[in-house]
């Protein structure tokens, strides 16, 4: 310990050169707790940083992306109908997923952690630990087969106008991952939605290098599927279906078609990086809650929005998709992921507590609306959050007016 | 109301499962009729695990019928069923079993109570099951002195070690210092009546304010003010005297509270130099003169980590505890209000006149005056309330039956660096150097005027602050630490799940003032409101200091808050803000706008 701290204690920079300073500065408190104590105030202080606080989000994440990253394997040997069973060809299948994976994951990081240490030298202040859960929640939420340059336009976009703009970590107001993921949406949407984007169907050099995947078949492409297959995701099924006969098969019919429930809550099923296993993300909902990282309040109102909504659904069925079980649209699409890791954020979410019933509450009922009644885009939470982010200032000035009235009223 | 309709559902449903049970004791007679009565209502068992399990079933039979790819749910419908049917029916049977280990307890309990034997003797003598989750007996939950009781949910208690024991020592001679920055608003450089080298009696005045000229400050001993130190800008910082071995008290004559006017009490107060030992809300000043306060609140015990034994404190002078009390009602309009811990022993309390005691339950930072007068007749704008620390109570009421300004109290000489730790008593403002010198268990310490969350750092050889009731010394946290964020080298007191103390927080643990971690902007929300308990929205109350909003301010309450009430804001602030120190500005500001 102490040779490493005398090695990081005798490269640092000059505080002159404050953008080597700044980064030194990053990896050396990364490395060790600083030896700062109090000055003022309480002598004592809880050994909860925010360092500590975002990390137990990451590592919260760590079997969605482990899932996330098998299921890109197994999608891809299925796809040529190799290793079709899960259990067969394990191995191969998490290291094709992990290769896949781990370039978006650096491009990611580099990009994004490129933009904050920049803004963090320049401004003068030590680098903060927001982007580390951000970091890993975008390449989360991302289709496996994502070109990198565009992941890193829209990151360089989030991190740049949704967070260092409005001041840093802390002060933005929309979710960062979310605003990456909205932009590749809008900027790039023929690659970001549809069919083909969520299996990887080619393999990359790495994979070559290592003889993973399905070789020399690169120009099969989607159209030469094995029978059965398909590349589209069940909300896709359910919203707009597939053509049988000259009649389209839609709603519930159109899901159970080609995917069970139990397939979706396992998540062997083509979708975004991470958000495809229910287990893993109740797994990491329960690591949360249990190291009250995240606020119950949020997942639990989200809940009860999304459930609702679905029962007000199945009530007035005016099509197939209005007639879908309700408790299909808890396992469907990314509503546990956007439930317990991006409406939680807690610096986008409503601050006060009685702020984040309603805040949940508005999420899940607006993602329904536009993940049902939406005739162009199958999926809602997205936007759902996004839009209740902007919202969630209103909803605590509400909050703090009626505590400011209640006050009042007690002069009488 | 709950627990009551919960008790009774149960006991209907599962009383009836122990009629068989051959009890192995003739002094239980369990009423047979009764239960022959009650035996159908087992059926209701099986009613509740069908209508349990029903939603499952028929999920399952929902799955195989409509998917025609099979999966999971679907091949093996049935087998899922089996075994969800057999996990209810353990489940069930544990909480049958338990349910009966706490009924046949129960049962016991009266048995003995009639019989006159010692319930638990029995209870192991007959004892069926083995008691899993031990009922609580009923009367540790009646409360028996008739107060109103509040109970507080948020808040935190830090398990510190170091404790200061029971045993009280005297300071055999020692310096003492009155510290004009210890007052709220004070100018810095007040009038000083006293020379260098001249002898002062207890209750001679040595200063006062300038722009307050009627409160005087006066000597805690009597002695020879020995110096004045000064600070930066010539602020004077102290005034130094040093005691006599023998006591010397200038005498402003006894009064008996009980007919004296409140004119009379007022005047005695200011000569003596008692009237700052009260403080008046909002804003913790010195309490004004001319005001008559709406109520006076009175903190009975102190929650604070390390704190002074205050209950010893009262029982050893409950004659002049009772006078203060009395002295005090006369300057009020309203009611001097008392706040008692539940759990404490109350004996010292019950009894007194004059005033109304509030029971308080809960963690630090019930026993803070401001959190009970929220809970008591919280202050709104325009409020005035005074509130006085109980040894002052006792220090007033002293002055009274006496005519002396006798200025003696108990400190706690407390901490997790120190060998030996225990109460002392002495007149206020004292050096208790000789108690700390050579008893620290390393030279790398910080020692504390008052508590480790809201206290001062003075010198090793400092001197106690005006309000202050103890002395803390704990280790310096000055050291790096590999991976200290992830991988804590040592376990550290906090309210997170994610260290291996929280878990076991009863245990005392060793502290030091290291920040673990370094200031960042405002981030985690939801984690002021679990430690603070009065409805106030800390986070946008401080965010409106911040931002010098004065009607947010006001609104979100501000003129109930001092700094004591947010110090655990502080402690357990993820991004380590500066509350006190927010809170103080806000105050500063409101105060001077």
């Amino acid at each position: 310990m102490k040779a490493l701290r005398d090695f990081l204690r005798k490269i640092e920079p000059s505080k002159d050169k404050k953008y080597a300073h700044t980064t030194w500065d990053a990896f050396y408190t990364f490395a060790f707790a600083p030896a700062t104590t109090t000055s003022q105030g309480a002598h004592i202080r809880d050994g909860m940083d925010l360092k500590r606080t975002m990390f137990h989000v990451v590592i919260a994440m760590q079997l969605c992306l482990m899932f996330g990253a098998w299921n890109i394997g197994h999608h891809h040997y299925a796809a040529y109908g190799e290793y079709v069973g899960y259990l067969e060809g394990f191995l191969p299948k998490l290291f094709f997923g992990l290769i896949q994976v781990l370039p978006i994951i650096i491009v990611t990081h580099v990009v994004g952690l490129g933009v904050e240490f920049i803004f963090a030298a320049t401004k003068g202040h030590s680098v903060e630990e927001g982007f580390l859960v951000s970091g890993m929640l975008i390449p989360l939420i991302c289709p496996p087969d994502i070109p990198l340059w565009m992941l890193a336009v829209a990151v360089a976009f989030a991190v740049l106008i949704g967070k260092e703009a409005f001041g840093g970590t802390g002060m933005n107001i929309l979710n960062v991952a979310l605003l990456a993921r909205v932009f590749l949406f809008f900027a790039y949407p023929t690659y970001m939605s549809g069919d083909t984007c969520w299996i990887t169907w080619d393999t990359n050099w790495i994979h070559d290098l290592f003889g993973l995947g399905v070789q020399g078949l690169a120009d099969y492409g989607p159209q030469n599927l094995v029978q059965g297959m398909t590349g589209a995701t069940p909300l896709g099924l359910a919203a707009t279906g597939f053509e049988e006969n000259g009649v389209m098969v839609a709603g519930l019919e159109g899901v159970t078609r080609y995917y069970s429930l139990e397939q979706m809550i396992i998540g062997a099923i083509p979708g975004s990086i991470g958000e495809s296993s229910k287990i893993a993300i109740i797994l990491g909902a329960v690591i949360l809650l249990v190291t009250k990282i995240a606020d119950y309040r949020i997942m639990l109102s989200m809940l009860i929005g999304c459930i609702g909504m679905g029962f007000l659904f199945n009530l007035f069925p005016a099509n197939e998709f209005l007639e879908l079980p309700w408790y299909y649209h808890i396992f469907m699409g990314s509503f546990l992921f956007a439930m317990v890791f991006m409406a939680t954020d807690p610096v986008t979410a409503s601050q006060t507590s009685t702020g984040k019933w309603i805040y949940g509450l508005l999420i899940g009922v607006v993602g329904m609306i536009v993940r049902v009644l939406n005739p162009a885009y199958p999926e809602g939470w997205m936007l759902a959050i996004l839009f209740v982010n902007v919202l969630a200032p209103l909803i605590d000035h509400y909050v703090v007016s009626a505590n400011i009235q209640k006050r009042l009223s007690r002069v009488k | 109301m709950l627990k009551t309709v919960i008790k009774t559902t149960l006991e209907y449903l599962l009383l009836p499962c122990f009629q068989p049970m051959k009890l192995n004791s003739e002094t239980i007679l369990m009423d047979y009729t009764y239960l022959t009565k009650k035996r159908n209502s087992l059926k209701h068992i099986g009613f509740l695990a069908v209508s349990l399990f029903a939603p499952v079933a028929t999920f399952a039979q929902e799955e195989g019928a409509e998917a025609t790819r099979p999966g999971f749910i679907d091949l093996y419908s049935f087998e899922i069923a089996v075994g969800l049917l057999i996990l209810f029916a353990v489940i069930a049977i544990f909480a049958i079993i338990n349910m009966g280990s706490r009924l046949f307890n129960l049962t016991v309990e009266e048995v003995a109570s009639k019989t006159g034997e010692d319930a638990e003797q029995l209870k192991d003598r007959v004892r069926l099951f083995p008691a899993i989750f031990p009922t609580k007996s009923k009367s540790e939950e009646v409360v028996s002195s008739g107060n109103r009781v509040v109970k507080l949910k948020q808040g935190q208690s830090i398990s510190i070690d170091g404790e200061a024991s029971a045993e009280i020592k005297q300071v055999v001679t020692a310096t003492h210092s009155i510290q004009p920055v210890n007052f709220r608003g004070m100018i810095p450089i007040p009038k000083v009546e006293v020379k260098e080298g001249d002898k002062v009696k207890a209750g001679d005045v040595i200063f006062f304010d300038k722009k307050n000229p009627d409160v005087l400050y006066t000597s805690p001993v009597s002695g020879e003010f020995i110096e004045l130190r000064r600070g930066p800008k010539r602020r004077i910082d102290e005034l130094v005297i040093l005691a006599d071995q023998e006591q010397e008290f200038k005498d402003f004559g006894t009064l008996n509270v009980q007919t004296a006017s409140a004119e009379d009490i007022k005047s005695k107060l200011v000569d003596s130099g008692a009237w700052p030992l009260m403080l008046q809300r909002p804003f913790n000043v010195v309490a004004d003169l001319n005001a008559t306060p709406k109520n006076i609140h009175i903190s009975c015990f102190d929650s604070a980590p390390l704190a002074v034994d205050t209950t010893t404190a009262i029982a050893r002078n409950t004659e002049a505890f009772q006078a203060g009390i009395s002295a005090l009602s006369k300057l009020t309009t309203g009611t001097v209000h008392l706040g008692a811990n539940q759990d404490a022993d109350n004996s010292a309390l019950n009894g007194l006149a004059d005033c109304e005691i509030t029971e308080f339950k809960g963690e630090h930072p019930a026993g803070n005056v401001g959190v009970q007068i929220h809970h008591i007749d919280p202050i709104n704008k325009g409020d005035i309330v005074w509130t006085v620390d109980p040894q002052h109570v006792i220090i007033i009421g002293r002055l009274f039956l006496t005519g002396k300004y006798d200025t003696r109290k108990l400190f706690s000489i407390a901490g997790s660096s120190l060998k030996d730790t225990f109460h002392v008593e002495a007149p206020m403002g004292v050096n208790l150097k000789s108690f700390i010198e050579g008893n620290t268990t390393s030279d790398h310490v910080r020692v504390i005027s008052g508590d480790v969350l809201t206290g001062t750092t003075i010198a090793a050889d400092g001197h106690i602050g005006f309000f202050h009731n103890g002395i803390s010394v704990i280790e310096e946290g000055d050291q790096e630490e590999l991976f200290g964020w992830l991988l804590p080298s040592y376990p550290r007191p906090t309210v997170s799940p994610t260290f291996f103390s929280y878990f076991h927080s009863g245990e005392k643990l060793a502290v030091n003032t290291n920040t673990h971690g370094e200031e960042r902007a405002f981030v985690v929300t939801g984690r002021y409101e679990e430690v603070l308990p009065m409805d106030v929205l800390p986070m946008q109350l401080f965010k409106a200091i911040l931002s010098e909003d004065f009607e947010k301010m006001e609104g979100l309450g501000l003129y109930e808050l001092v700094e004591e009430d947010v110090a655990l804001c502080e402690f357990v602030c993820p991004s380590k803000s500066p509350i006190q120190e927010i809170v103080t500005q806000g105050i500063e500001l409101l105060r001077k706008g």
